[in-house]
């Protein structure tokens, strides 16, 4: 702890935040349950990989650094607890216990120094079964798991202090209803907790008949989107082909309701509100039929520091800046590693375990991947985090 | 710090032994159809030719680091490629002979080597092959070893006895090296290497008119600058610079990485050199380069300034403030008058140099900006940046007039096609057609038309609360549309800009491409990683005489070679 940590205040100096804190998270020993659960298996049962050939699989917790480094996640998070902790002794939950880990760090009396998510790992312990229908675990499966959880729970807290107040009135989940193909905003609104707040956005799935040239409009809400890529490719680029048009036809045909037959039809994807925390999750573990396994692919995707999307329904382009990204260091799918880049109070810090680093803003471009199919190079921009700094024209 | 520099260090040593018998060149036309097969296994799926309206470009020459080039030793850097005129007078004699300056006057990058084609492709090559072989191979004797790196004054012993002093180079920077090679010439491997032995070479700008000889600027990661004379590095077989002046030593005014060097047009021998902390400095080669000057304190990051150095004899004379962050590129207009910036902050900025003001500018549509080049008659300016996008601004308008989409990556070149001429041939003053290129991360080279009448731009809406044609301030109603002079622009929305689409669009190289230059016979396209192709215009298009006749077919006897062994 002292001599990495000090290092970092050293390096910071007089500019180190007033009141953050640098935490690396410790991996301990045997009891890294996290570790086997992140592995990416194409084994349909998980394979709990045991840390005995003298060599580190998997980071504790991939997106720990990203979520604590997502301010207003964060704030929330620790206001959130600290009023369930008056309330009184609340269950404990996935939610509670990353509060909890949230907590300790925030309240640190050193500046920088290593932290044992303790806690936190054994309540994923505890929630195995959950964690059994969560095959193919990676970190984007882990984070997407992860708010999903806490989603889950803030609306069963929800809904039990609703239910007191008002025993009689139905709940909203079950009010909702099947969704409908037409979309209309007469639908009672969803419960929003402070996690939808942040990271969820909505996409509209508009399909086109191209016989009777009726659009049915569908919408979906999602906490990140996955990008499917190409070699020597941007991100902007990707977000333009995940909104391309794809015409239905052949085997594929749509069901249009309005023909009361399958016609060949145009479908696209539109972003309709677009979210404060824009989690890109970039496609890079492809299973591959002929090989019969799944396979990392290495291609060189640039993700610029700002960035807007443009394939909007809104008037304005809301302009999003990055502040985490979670590499995934390593050549395969099976095996590997993830460290974290994160930016704080406009310092960039690389977190690997329990080190922590400041690094210089440049150093992400080495993070892009591979222009060559072989190559020596295996940190992979995997996870993006943006967060929107506001529609309109800031200077 | 491991996970920054794990190993770029396998992949150029495999065929290191094919390099040995390909270095020796004895003959010009073996040395090139091996070249040629080895581009074709490297570069499979590649095509040696592109179609455009007015015909075919064919790939003709490639130039390129020896393959057994270990360019890492300080780390990676991207390559840059400048293309020099070598006249012929010797180095040491009066100003060049101005046969066609008004041609030059376009910065020396995009200088025109037309006279001298021919004598290059024909007597130049056996002499290069000598010169390859010092360079690249094992045999630097001790003499030019010795020679030291700043200010030997071509004490040298040994010169190139077969160099004919006049030519056209390709100059680029692989790692830690400068390579020359000559543009003319079938052969791969460049003629000359000059190694840095403390930091890597980042950027290099040539001026065709040089009077003293320095004509060759180089700018390395460490921040230190180098002025040489291009043609003093041939004559000498070492591997080292001679003859240097030594700017900025060891970081002494500024530490930071050198991104962009520019000599100033029709300046008589000053030049800019921009930094990745947002300086850019103006040094003179005439004043001395040992004393360097200190500048004040910048008080705010945030806003522009521009400080003099107190001395007259002393170097650098100015430091321009430009920006928070890296300065990406720099280029002056043709008449040296302007000087157009962009960098890490996404901001095009273009300067009244002479009278060191900001007189307009504006954001890109998101991300930084890494590119940018003016139209020979200034009225407009290229960028291209991570926003993935080709922008056009126009002098005039003080705006952006259209956006090139069609790149899949970030855009990391951009130049216009000066020798161009429009087929249609009606270029009256209302209707010109301007042809400009664009090369980018995706690999491809994108060619783009862009004809000003044709643009239409999108009706701008009334602002709320008032008609434009009535204003009630005293400036005058066409003035509305116009922002005040030295005001910074805003990224404009995705919905307000024409757009533009390419003419042509070709996966030139297999890595991401990093520069791009037209000639009046051919267009370069150069990748990252220091691979330097050379795309011959369609032949039709070449207004052949009697001294490029003979340039002409040698190329077609080379593509004749390339193109079998692809079949």
């Amino acid at each position: 702890m002292g001599a990495t940590g000090s290092k970092l205040e050293k390096a910071l100096g007089d500019q180190f935040p007033e009141g953050e804190r640098y935490f690396g998270l410790e991996n301990f020993g045997n009891t890294c349950y996290c570790n086997s659960v992140l592995q990416l298996s194409s084994e349909s049962t998980l394979i709990f990989v045991v840390l005995g050939f003298g060599r580190r699989i998997e980071t504790v917790i991939p997106w720990f650094d990203a979520l604590y480094f997502c301010v207003p996640f964060r704030e929330q998070l620790l206001d959130y607890y600290s009023n369930s902790k008056s309330i009184g002794d609340a269950e404990e939950n996935l939610l509670t216990c990353l509060a909890d880990l949230f907590t300790q760090i925030s309240s640190q009396k050193k500046k920088t120094g290593v932290i044992a998510p303790k806690r936190f790992v054994q309540r994923l312990k505890k929630q195995n079964e959950i964690f059994r229908s969560y095959m193919h675990q990676d970190a984007h499966e882990f984070l997407n798991f992860l708010l999903n959880e806490l989603v889950d729970i803030l609306e069963k807290e929800a809904h039990a202090i609703k239910s007191d107040a008002e025993s009689s009135s139905p709940s909203e989940k079950i009010s909702n209803g099947p969704k409908t193909g037409q979309a209309n905003g007469a639908q009672k609104e969803p419960l929003v907790t402070w996690v939808h707040k942040n990271f969820q956005g909505l996409l509209t799935n508009e399909t086109r008949c191209l016989r009777c040239e009726t659009v049915t409009a569908r919408d979906e809400t999602f906490l990140d989107l996955s990008l499917d890529i190409e070699q020597n490719s941007s991100i902007t680029s990707c977000l333009k082909n995940f909104s391309s048009t794809e015409t239905l036809n052949a085997e594929d045909k749509f069901f249009c309701d309005k023909c009361c037959s399958l016609q060949e039809a145009q479908k696209r994807m539109k972003i309709k509100k677009p979210p404060h925390i824009l989690v890109i999750h970039l496609k890079r573990f492809k299973y591959i039929e002929q090989l019969g396994r799944y396979k990392k692919l290495l291609y060189r995707v640039v993700f610029p520091l700002e960035l807007k999307l443009s394939n909007t329904m809104e008037d304005a382009d809301s302009e999003y800046s990055l502040f985490a990204v979670v590499v995934h260091v390593g050549s395969g799918p099976n095996h590997g590693h993830y460290v974290s880049l994160v930016k704080s109070h406009n310092h960039w810090l690389f977190f690997d375990d329990e080190n922590v680093e400041m690094i210089d803003e440049s150093v992400v471009q080495t993070f892009f991947g591979s222009a060559q199919e072989y190559s020596s190079n295996t940190d992979h921009g995997y996870i993006l985090f943006y967060e929107s700094i506001g529609t309109g024209n800031k200077s | 710090m491991k996970m920054m520099n794990n190993g770029y260090n396998s992949s150029f040593n495999s065929n290191s032994v094919g390099l040995m018998s390909n270095t020796g060149a004895t003959t010009a036309s073996s040395s090139s159809s091996t070249s040629t097969t080895n581009a074709n296994s490297q570069s499979q799926g590649l095509k040696t030719y592109f179609k455009t309206p007015e015909g075919r470009y064919k790939l003709h020459y490639e130039k390129t680091h020896p393959p057994g080039f270990l360019p890492f030793s300080h780390g990676k850097s991207v390559s840059q490629v400048t293309l020099a005129q070598l006249k012929d007078k010797p180095a040491q004699a009066g100003p060049a002979p101005s046969s066609s300056s008004s041609a030059s006057a376009s910065s020396g990058v995009r200088y025109a080597a037309a006279k001298f084609l021919g004598v290059g492709g024909g007597n130049g090559v056996r002499a290069i092959g000598f010169a390859g072989g010092n360079g690249t191979g094992k045999a630097v004797n001790g003499t030019s070893r010795s020679g030291s790196l700043v200010g030997s004054n071509g004490s040298h012993s040994i010169l190139n006895p077969n160099y004919d002093g006049k030519g056209t180079y390709l100059i680029f920077n692989v790692g830690d090296t400068i390579f020359i090679g000559d543009l003319n010439s079938p052969d791969k491997d460049p003629i000359k290497s000059l190694h840095f032995s403390n930091s890597n070479p980042i950027c290099h700008a040539f001026d065709p008119e040089a009077k003293d000889g320095h004509d060759l600027l180089i700018g390395l990661n460490s921040g230190d600058v180098y002025s040489v004379s291009l043609r003093q590095q041939l004559q000498d077989v070492g591997k080292k610079l001679v003859g240097a002046q030594h700017y900025n030593k060891e970081g002494s005014v500024n530490n930071s990485r050198c991104t962009s060097i520019a000599w100033i047009p029709k300046s008589d021998g000053a030049f800019v050199v921009a930094h990745a902390d947002g300086n850019l400095y103006v040094y003179e080669k005439s004043k001395d380069a040992s004393v360097d000057t200190s500048f004040p304190v910048i008080k705010d990051q945030t806003q522009f300034s521009v400080a003099h150095a107190r001395s007259s004899k002393s170097n650098p004379i100015a430091r321009w403030h430009i920006c928070q962050g890296s300065i990406n590129n720099v280029a002056f207009s043709t008449d040296g008058v302007y000087l157009a910036t962009v960098g890490r902050d996404g901001y095009l900025r273009v300067f009244d140099y002479l009278k060191d003001q900001l007189i307009s500018g504006g954001k890109s549509y998101y991300g930084a900006l890494l590119c940018c080049t003016w139209s020979g008659d200034g009225k407009y300016i290229l960028t291209g940046g991570e926003d993935d996008l080709v922008t056009v601004w126009s002098m005039e308008d003080r705006k952006v007039v259209a956006w090139g989409e069609g790149h899949n990556s970030w855009v990391s070149g951009v130049a216009f096609d000066s020798y161009w001429s429009s087929p249609t041939s009606d270029d009256t003053e209302e209707n010109v057609v301007y042809r400009f290129g664009s090369v980018g991360q995706d690999t491809q080279l994108l060619l783009w038309d862009l004809s000003m009448d044709e643009i239409v731009v999108p009706l701008r809406r009334c602002p709320p609360g008032g008609s434009p044609t009535f204003s009630t301030g005293s400036q005058s109603a066409h003035w509305d549309s116009i922002t005040p002079l030295g005001t910074l622009q805003p990224a404009p929305c995705m919905r307000d800009v024409p757009k533009l689409s390419p003419v042509v669009a070709h996966r030139v190289h297999t890595e991401p491409l990093s520069g791009l230059l037209f000639t009046q016979e051919s267009i370069l396209t150069a990748c990252r990683e220091g691979h330097v192709k050379i795309w011959m215009r369609p032949s039709s298009e070449t207004q052949s005489s009697n001294s490029e006749a003979l340039v002409g077919s040698s190329s077609l006897a080379g593509s004749r070679v390339g193109s079998s062994t692809l079949k």
